[in-house]
């Protein structure tokens, strides 16, 4: 109860508990809608700074720090196909699929090819969204010379970076079949924005059975 | 400030920062799959 003086009154005043304990808990609820809103597009910087030089172990054998990967017969061979980028500490699962795919991470984008066809297979992720995965937050991190792998169906295929570039939402041609076989990851740019697309262009230097 | 006026803008503020992550979310989506 609380003591008001209102105009030389002394009037009593009960203030509505339930109604202040229901506040402090929407309180909480606001402050950390607020806090994800602010610091989400931030965590994933925060977790590379904690762990970007962590070794990216590839199921097939011994943990793997750049190409040529080791190869084996291990009966652990992952039954999923798996884009790894040792230099960003990443391993991901590729999804098959739909739009509504890109929610889970990496989109094999389905009308182009894939690595045991040669030419140009296709790959897509978020850069950055509130709701999924943002798996190429840090795609821009990548170099030319860089090593990447992919397992496909059982096989490991490595890849070294030729070229990354900037180019506009509406350039399609990233996509275009190859003479030679060639990943290609694309995502958008600058963080934070759809406005362009960031395009990794990596050649395949060894295939492994 | 009255108990109930401190309910109204908790809950004014919860529902803009629910819809502003909606709004982020489904216009950066909807640019990127245009492109694919």
């Amino acid at each position: 109860m609380y003591l008001i003086q209102n105009g030389g009154h002394a009037v009593k005043y009960k203030p509505n508990i339930d109604l202040r304990i229901f506040n402090n808990y929407v309180t909480l609820l606001a402050l950390g809608i607020g806090l994800y809103i602010l610091l989400a597009p931030f965590l994933p910087a925060m977790r590379w700074w904690l762990a970007h030089d962590a070794p990216v172990t590839i199921n097939l054998g011994p943990t793997y720090n750049g190409p040529p990967a080791t190869p084996s017969t291990s009966p652990d061979v992952p039954a999923e196909n798996r884009l790894y980028i040792p230099g960003l500490s990443m391993q991901q699962k590729i999804h098959e699929g739909g739009i509504a795919a890109l929610k889970k991470g990496v989109l094999h984008v389905a009308h182009t090819s894939t690595p045991d066809k040669g030419s140009n297979t296709v790959l897509v992720g978020h850069r950055f969204t509130y709701a999924g995965q943002a798996v190429f937050y840090h795609l821009d991190k990548v170099k030319p010379g860089d090593p990447i792998s992919l397992m496909w169906q059982g096989k490991l295929y490595n890849y070294t970076v030729n070229e990354t570039k900037v180019v506009p939402a509406t350039e399609v041609s990233v996509e275009a079949a190859t003479d030679q076989p060639q990943l290609t990851i694309y995502t958008c740019t600058p963080l934070w924005s759809a406005k362009e697309r960031l395009v990794i262009i990596a050649k395949l230097t060894e295939e492994q059975p | 400030m009255k108990e109930w006026h401190r309910t109204v803008i908790l809950v004014v503020l919860i529902i803009v920062g629910v819809l502003f992550l909606l709004w982020t979310h489904y216009s950066y989506e909807q640019q990127f799959i245009q492109s694919l």
